[in-house]
C-alpha cells in the first residue's frame, strides 16, 4: 500500500497563447484526502492535473510532495497516478500487459509483476478478464482496467480525471461508490476532477470549485451546498434561488425581503438598505395549499422528478423553484404560503453578486 | 405471396451491380487484360508481331539465365529498398517531430508536403543541378574551400552506387510516408504516450510499446506504396543511374526500344519478373506484417 502523502500547490500558474489556464492555484490535500475540482470546461481542472502530472510545464509556482517541491522532476519520475477520462488504455495490450505495463517499464521482476496484476485484477474485480483486450470490454470494465493500471503502481497521488464521463447513469453510480471505497480503503489521496456537481458531492472529502482558472471556495461539500461563499458558487454546486432584495430592519435585527415576507438575517456586516443576492435551495422552502388569495404565491408550473415534485411559483416580483416530496401533485394555479428556515438562507453582498 | 421488400431486394441489388459495372469494366480491362497480356507475350503469344510460339518459357530462361539479369535485379532491390527504408526513417523523424509544438510548425507542416505535388521529372532535374559534377553542391564545395575545382566533387550522379536516384526517391516519398504516419499518430492522440509516460516509461520504452505500435499501419500501407512504385519506376534509374548493369525497368524499356521488335517478348518476360519478385516480396512483408497484428489482437 502506498504511504500516504499531502499535496500542496502554492501560486501554481499556466497560461496558454490568449488564454490564462490557471492564474496562481494554492490548494492544500491532506494525506489520504479526496478533494474535487468541480468546474465547467475549461475552468483549468484538466491543466492542473496535468501540470502536477508533468505533462504540461507550470508558468509559476510549486507543487509539494510531503512538502519537497517535485516541479523539476520528469513525468516518469513523479509516481502519480492519472486516469483519463477516455481510458487512454494500449489497445494492442491485453488486460494483464496493460495492467502490467507501469511495473515492467520500471523493470520490476516478472514474478512479482505477475502477483501484482493478480492482486490488481482481483481489487478491480476483473480477475477473469486478463486475456482480453480493450475492444472487448465494457466502458465500465475498461475505467476498472485503467484504474487497475494505476494503481499496481502504488502512485502518491491518483487523480481522475472526470473519469464517468463516458458511462451511462447506473454505471456512474456504481463506478462512483466503487472508486470511493477503493480510495479510502488504500488511503489514496486523490484528486477528483468533474463538471457534475452531484457526483462532486457524493464522492468528495472537500471540494474545490473552480472557475476561468481560479479557485473560488474549498471547503467540504456540505458547507459547498449550504453556505457557499458567493452567487456562482451557489449555481455551480446545485439549484438555486438567487433572489435579488435589500436589507432591511427586523426590529432590533435584520432581515431580507424575500418576497414571501422578510427572513431574518443569520450574517452580520449588512446595514438596512444595502442591496443583496439571497440564496435559497429549493428544497429548502416549504410550501402549503391554501385558498385563493390567502398565499404568498401561485404555482405557475410543476414536473416530475421522481423523489420530489418540482414547481415553479411566483411570489411578489420573484419566481422560486421548490422541491416538494410529496405523492400529491398540486395543480397550477393554486395559492401556496411559503415558509423557509432563516438557517437556510444565505445573503451575498454585492460584491459577491456577479459571475 | 412474397413480401414487398422481398421483391424489392433483386431489385436494389441489380441496381447495384450495374452502377458497379463500369468500374467494374475498367479495372478488369485494364488491370486484368493488362497483367493477362503481359503473362501472354512473355509466354510466347505475339501473333500482332508474327510470333505464336505459346506457350514458351524459353524468353524466361533466357532471362534468368544471363548474369545481367541477376545484377539488374539487385540494383533494383537496392535502390527501391534503401530509398523505402531511408524515407521510412526520416519520415518517422519528421512525423513525430510534426506531433510537437515549435514555432513555424504550421509553415512547415506545408512546406514539407511541397514535393508531393512536383513531379519525379522535376526531383530529377534538382538532383542533376543539386549533386551534379558543376551542380550547386560541387560549386558550394568549391567556394568553401573544400575542393580546388568544382570537378573534383565525388561523383554522385550516374554511379552504381545509385546516390542520385536513392535522393530522388527520398525525396518525393518523404512526405508521403510522413503524412501517413502523422495522420496515424493524429487520429491516436497523444493521451497513450502520456499515460505510458506518468507510468512511469521513458521516451524509448514509449516509442517501442505505444507508438511503434500505433504507427506500424502507417508504415505498412506508405512502405508498401512506395516500394513497389520503386520496383516499377523508370526515369530516375534511366537518368541517375550508372548505366549498365541498368535496374530491371530500364532493362525491360530497352527491349521495348530495341530495333529487333521481336525482343518485346524478352522485355515482357522482364516486366513479369519484376512483378512476380514484387509480388513475393510484398506477400512475405504483409504475412510477417498480419502476424504481429495478431499478436497485438487486432486481427
Amino acid at each position: 500500500m502506498p504511504a500516504m502523502t499531502s499535496v500542496a500547490l502554492q501560486g501554481l500558474a499556466k497560461s496558454f497563447p490568449g488564454a490564462t489556464a490557471l492564474a496562481g492555484i494554492d490548494l492544500t490535500i491532506a494525506p489520504g484526502e479526496l478533494v474535487t475540482l468541480l468546474g465547467p470546461s475549461g475552468c483549468g481542472k484538466s491543466t492542473m492535473l496535468r501540470l502536477i502530472a508533468g505533462l504540461d510545464e507550470r508558468d509559476q509556482g510549486a507543487i509539494l510532495f510531503d512538502g519537497h517541491d517535485i516541479s523539476g522532476l520528469e513525468v516518469s519520475e513523479r509516481n502519480v497516478g492519472l486516469v483519463f477520462q477516455r481510458y487512454a488504455l494500449f489497445p494492442h495490450m491485453t488486460v494483464r500487459r496493460n495492467i502490467a505495463f507501469g511495473l515492467r517499464v520500471r523493470g520490476t521482476p516478472d514474478t512479482e509483476v505477475n502477483s501484482r496484476v493478480n492482486e490488481a485484477l482481483d481489487t478491480v474485480q476483473l480477475g477473469e478478464l486478463g486475456e482480453r483486450f480493450p475492444h472487448q470490454l465494457s466502458g465500465g470494465q475498461m475505467q476498472r482496467v485503467a484504474l487497475a493500471r494505476t494503481l499496481i503502481t502504488r502512485p502518491r497521488l491518483l487523480m481522475l480525471d472526470e473519469p464517468f464521463a463516458a458511462l451511462d447513469a447506473d454505471l456512474r453510480r456504481q463506478m462512483r461508490s466503487f472508486v470511493r471505497d477503493l480510495q479510502q480503503r488504500l488511503g489514496l489521496t486523490t484528486i477528483f476532477v468533474t463538471h457534475d456537481q452531484a457526483e462532486a458531492m457524493e464522492i468528495s472529502d472537500r471540494i474545490a470549485v473552480m472557475q476561468a482558472g481560479r479557485i473560488l471556495q474549498v471547503d467540504q461539500p456540505e458547507t459547498i451546498y449550504h453556505r457557499p461563499v458567493s452567487a456562482v458558487v451557489a449555481r455551480m454546486t446545485g439549484e438555486a434561488n438567487l433572489v435579488p432584495g435589500s436589507v432591511v430592519g427586523l426590529g432590533d435585527a435584520l432581515g431580507v425581503e424575500l418576497g414571501f415576507g422578510p427572513v431574518p438575517l443569520r450574517q452580520n456586516g449588512f446595514t438596512p438598505g444595502t442591496k443583496v443576492l439571497s440564496l435559497i435551495r429549493p428544497e429548502a422552502i416549504a410550501i402549503t395549499p391554501v385558498d385563493p388569495g390567502d398565499g404568498h404565491g401561485a404555482i405557475q408550473s410543476s414536473a416530475f422528478m421522481g423523489q420530489s415534485i418540482r414547481y415553479s411559483i411566483t411570489a411578489g416580483p420573484n419566481t422560486f423553484l421548490v422541491d416538494a416530496v410529496s405523492t400529491r401533485r398540486l395543480v397550477d394555479g393554486q395559492s401556496v404560503l411559503m415558509r423557509v428556515d432563516p438557517a437556510h438562507v444565505s445573503v451575498f453582498p454585492p460584491a459577491n453578486n456577479q459571475a | 405471396m412474397p413480401s414487398p421488400i422481398w421483391r424489392r431486394r433483386p431489385t436494389l441489388q441489380r441496381q447495384q451491380v450495374l452502377g458497379l459495372l463500369p468500374l467494374g469494366v475498367v479495372m478488369i480491362v485494364l488491370f486484368g487484360g493488362a497483367l493477362a497480356l503481359a503473362l501472354l507475350q512473355s509466354l510466347g503469344f505475339a501473333p500482332w508481331l508474327g510470333i505464336n510460339s505459346f506457350p514458351d518459357v524459353s524468353y524466361f530462361i533466357a532471362l534468368w539465365g544471363g548474369a545481367s539479369f541477376w545484377w539488374s535485379l539487385w540494383f533494383t532491390l537496392y535502390y527501391s529498398l534503401a530509398a523505402t527504408v531511408i524515407a521510412l526513417v526520416l519520415a518517422i523523424l519528421l512525423a513525430l517531430g510534426l506531433t510537437r509544438a515549435f514555432p513555424g510548425r504550421a509553415v512547415f507542416g506545408s512546406l514539407y508536403k511541397l514535393p508531393l505535388v512536383v513531379p519525379y521529372a522535376v526531383g530529377i532535374a534538382l538532383a542533376v543541378i543539386m549533386m551534379g559534377n558543376g551542380g550547386v553542391l560541387s560549386r558550394l564545395a568549391f567556394a568553401l574551400g573544400w575542393i580546388d575545382d568544382p570537378a573534383q566533387f565525388p561523383l554522385l550522379l550516374t554511379t552504381n552506387a545509385g546516390w542520385g536516384v536513392i535522393a530522388v526517391y527520398v525525396w518525393k516519398q518523404l512526405p508521403f510516408m510522413a503524412l501517413a504516419i502523422h495522420a496515424v499518430l493524429i487520429s491516436a492522440g497523444r493521451e497513450q504516450a502520456e499515460a505510458a509516460a506518468v507510468l512511469g516509461a521513458n521516451r524509448r520504452q514509449i516509442f517501442r510499446e505505444i507508438t511503434w505500435p500505433q504507427i506500424v499501419p502507417g508504415i505498412v500501407s506508405s512502405t508498401l506504396i512506395c516500394f513497389a512504385f520503386n520496383m516499377g519506376a523508370f526515369e530516375a534509374p534511366f537518368i541517375l543511374g550508372g548505366g549498365f548493369p541498368d535496374t530491371l525497368p530500364v532493362m525491360a524499356w530497352r527491349y521495348f526500344n530495341d530495333a529487333d521488335y521481336t525482343l518485346q517478348l524478352q522485355g515482357m518476360a522482364v516486366v513479369v519478373s519484376i512483378g512476380l519478385v514484387a509480388g513475393m516480396m510484398i506477400a512475405v512483408y504483409l504475412a510477417t506484417y498480419r502476424r504481429y497484428e495478431r499478436s497485438l489482437g487486432r486481427v
